[in-house]
């Protein structure tokens, strides 16, 4: 990491980082939508799963504007590092990693005791979806809010 | 651990050498978030990232980084 040339991996591999997250966000949200789908009548059904095909396109078309953008942006020889590329956004996107472990940990927790209490069983698709709504939506939100734009900006200049 | 925190000098330095944020992310290879970040003390760099700012100054690390007591 002694090179001028560098600099722009280390904000392009940043870029990365919040477009995973955007993908990221959009994943739980296809969930989001798939788990709220079990739970409605037909003619509400038909809505969401267009919501959900929106949802679930858009995050492949980013996965493949990930491939271009490392293609594009990143040199051959430094693509494995770019990868690994230190930084705030990065240690960011772990913190983000923990709090989503937590917040699915709990929720599927929380389905058991709720099952196990009342002794019902929800479909295995609502329980599955929504553990994966939370998990997807909790990194990617949690990602956003540690990365919003605050008081650094203010202290750009020499 | 006892109640520490990082401070740093790392705008002064920057003040110094007339440099932006952008500039010295760019000399020693990180992202300018990254660097202001540091320097307003919400991410604690690696050890890699110290040394590669006191090798930029020219300085020893304890110069630019130091433990604060906050109790």
């Amino acid at each position: 990491m002694n090179s001028t040339s560098q600099t722009p991996i280390a904000e392009a591999a940043d870029q990365r980082w919040y477009l995973l997250a955007v993908m990221v966000f959009l994943l739980g949200l296809r969930s989001a939508i798939a788990a709220g789908m079990v739970l409605v009548d037909q003619p509400y059904r038909r809505y969401l799963g267009w919501a959900e095909a929106v949802a679930a396109l858009s995050a492949v078309a980013i996965v493949l504007l990930l491939v271009v953008f490392k293609f594009v942006r990143v040199p051959r020889d430094q693509r494995r590092r770019f990868l690994d590329m230190e930084g705030y956004v990065k240690e960011t996107s772990l913190k983000a990693c923990r709090a989503s472990w937590s917040a699915t940990l709990l929720t599927l927790m929380l389905f058991t005791v709720v099952f196990d209490e009342q002794d019902t069983s929800m479909p295995p698709e609502f329980v599955l979806q929504t553990a994966l709504a939370v998990m997807l939506g909790v990194f990617s939100v949690s990602f956003f809010v540690m990365n919003r734009s605050s008081d650094d900006e203010g202290v750009a200049g020499a | 651990m006892h109640d520490i925190e990082l401070s740093n000098r790392i705008r002064v330095f920057r003040a110094e050498h007339k440099l932006s944020q952008g500039d010295l992310a760019a000399q020693i290879g990180v992202s300018r978030k990254t660097i202001s970040t540091i320097e307003v003390g919400r991410f604690v760099p690696s050890t890699v990232i110290a040394l590669l700012l006191a090798r930029r100054f020219g300085v020893p690390v304890e110069e630019i980084f130091s433990l604060d007591d906050r109790s």
